[in-house]
């Protein structure tokens, strides 16, 4: 079994978590066998926790690409465990696949995410999660403040993570067509914000 | 194999309790658990990790400051938010008048600040007058054009208030209510203790809402009010008991705005209850007599071991630190 750090969970979520949802489409798109695509990206993220170290990796979302494909590849061979090899012919296989298109969001839009995230949470669960991670309070006190016992709390921290798992995952633009495109996109969408700012 | 294998969605719902168990701390049986469900398939892994990198990656919502009101952001079409309201919504001291509702609570517009344990904080407010906010404290505040109202929740706070006689500037602990018009007071509402009132300048007016006659104490420089909490009845007509301060304790009342705690005569355990609003590490003082005895001095607030060591050494007794307590004998 693999412990989670909280430092590769760190960088799990700022480098890989954002190409969740296009990996899903991408391996929905090809053959799986009896594997759903959740099942795939689950298990290259376990692959990518169990590294010894993620300091060599120049683009993670090739990366974790090529993951997926080399458990997807393994699954289709009779479920034999295969060493992850990555070549270069099958970097050059992947989708779409562009250095320079990792998302990297500037702190700004990254906060205006995570607080229209928090947003589109139902209540109250929004409210939890709002007290937990805008105010800091411990779920303790949270279900003495709203007078609920404390794994009602835990319930809704519990939903608010994964959705905001699933809002992370989608990159931060929805927008997106091409990988060209979704460069552009980003940089449109933060000239408008700044004229906007009268 | 694959007897009933179970689907990536529910191991996805299982990970993201697990994050949320993990968010409030795990006891070391949750964790053996933790470990134990992880090791039963490789997906879990992958889930959790998901799970928990969100879980992390929000933390960053902090930066939205105690004015973030959700509802600003609530996406009624595709577009962004403007800046201007990010910068109001990021920016905690500016005041942005906007919704703060929370579910059991009643509805109060305005700006919400805290402070947690050990933490003082300046706050400047729109109007000029500033806040300075103790450890553990709790304040709302809400604007109009009539009224500056402000809500002390819990805790104690500082107020240098901007002259405005048109528009009041009421501070509300409770049931007691101090109103001024430009001067500097500070309320102090802890649990299981009276409200206090203390006035550094200016006049102060300290009424009760809960009394029939609403009577109105007027208090001057140097003057402390003490509006005692629990039901009135026709013996306590005046809750609001009015006593005169020298300058010395006034400061010493005050020294908690450089961070500091300052005893003059104090007992110990009065002293160690003070540090217990600033800290989580305990002084505990199990002999009755050594609780008694009058301490004096300058202390940091947020250094319960280095008072409860230095005044060991003054008393003849000995300080242990544990974990999370530091125990003070002879």
């Amino acid at each position: 079994m693999t412990k989670v750090s909280d430092e590769r969970a760190i960088w799990l979520g700022r480098h890989v978590l954002p190409h969740r949802a296009e990996l899903r489409a991408w391996l929905s798109r090809r053959p799986l066998g009896d594997l759903e695509p959740d099942d795939v990206i689950q298990e290259a993220f376990a692959k990518l926790v169990g590294m010894a170290s993620v300091d060599g990796i120049r683009d993670p979302r090739t990366y974790l690409f090529q993951v997926a494909k080399s458990v997807v590849a393994s699954h289709l061979r009779s479920r034999k465990v295969v060493a992850i090899t990555v070549s270069d012919t099958d970097i050059l296989d992947i989708a779409g696949s562009d250095p320079s298109a990792e998302i990297v969001l500037s702190d700004r839009q990254e906060l205006q995410r995570l607080a229209r995230g928090i947003a589109a949470l139902p209540e109250p669960t929004r409210t939890i999660f709002r007290l937990r991670r805008v105010e800091q309070l411990p779920q303790r006190e949270i279900a003495q403040r709203l007078r609920m016992p404390e794994s009602t709390v835990e319930k809704h921290v519990s939903r608010a993570i994964f959705q905001m798992s699933v809002l992370l995952g989608r990159g931060g633009s929805r927008r997106v067509v091409a990988s060209k495109g979704r460069v552009e996109a980003e940089r449109v969408e933060d000239d408008t914000a700044d004229r906007t700012g009268d | 194999m694959r007897m009933t294998r179970q689907t990536a969605q529910e191991i996805d719902r299982e990970a993201a309790d697990w994050a949320a168990r993990v968010d409030r701390g795990l006891s070391p049986a949750e964790q053996l658990d933790l470990d134990g469900w992880l090791a039963g398939d490789i997906r879990r892994t992958g889930a959790f990790a998901i799970m928990r990198a969100t879980a992390l990656q929000t933390e960053r919502a902090v930066a939205l400051g105690p004015s973030f009101t959700p509802q600003d952001f609530a996406e009624t079409s595709d577009r962004e938010p403007s800046r201007r309201r990010l910068l109001l919504a990021g920016g905690g001291l500016v005041a942005a008048c906007a919704a703060a509702t929370v579910a059991g609570l009643p509805l109060w517009r305005g700006d919400r600040y805290r402070t947690r344990k050990g933490e003082v904080r300046q706050l400047a407010l729109r109007d000029g007058s500033a806040v300075t906010l103790n450890t553990d404290s709790v304040l709302h505040v809400r604007f109009s054009d009539q009224r500056r109202e402000l809500r002390l929740l819990q805790g104690e706070a500082l107020f240098d208030v901007a002259h405005d006689k048109s528009r009041p500037f009421v501070v509300r602990a409770g049931e007691t209510e101090a109103v001024a018009v430009g001067t500097s007071f500070t309320v102090r509402r802890l649990p299981g203790e009276a409200v206090q009132v203390l006035v550094r300048e200016g006049v102060v007016e300290v009424r009760r809402e809960d009394v029939a006659s609403k009577p109105v104490q007027r208090l001057a420089v140097n003057m402390r009010a003490v509006s005692t909490a629990g039901a009135v009845t026709a013996a306590t007509r005046n809750p609001v008991s009015v006593t005169q301060i020298s300058e010395p304790e006034l400061q010493r009342a005050l020294a908690w705005r450089g961070g500091q705690l300052a005893f003059e005569g104090e007992t110990l355990a009065v002293a160690a209850g003070a540090f217990s609003r600033y800290s989580d590490t305990r002084i505990i003082v199990d002999d009755p007599q050594l609780a008694r005895e009058e301490i004096a001095g300058l202390y940091q607030a947020t250094d319960p071991i280095g008072f409860a060591q230095s005044i060991a050494l003054s008393l003849g007794a000995h300080a242990q630190v544990s974990e999370g307590e530091v125990r003070v004998y002879r």
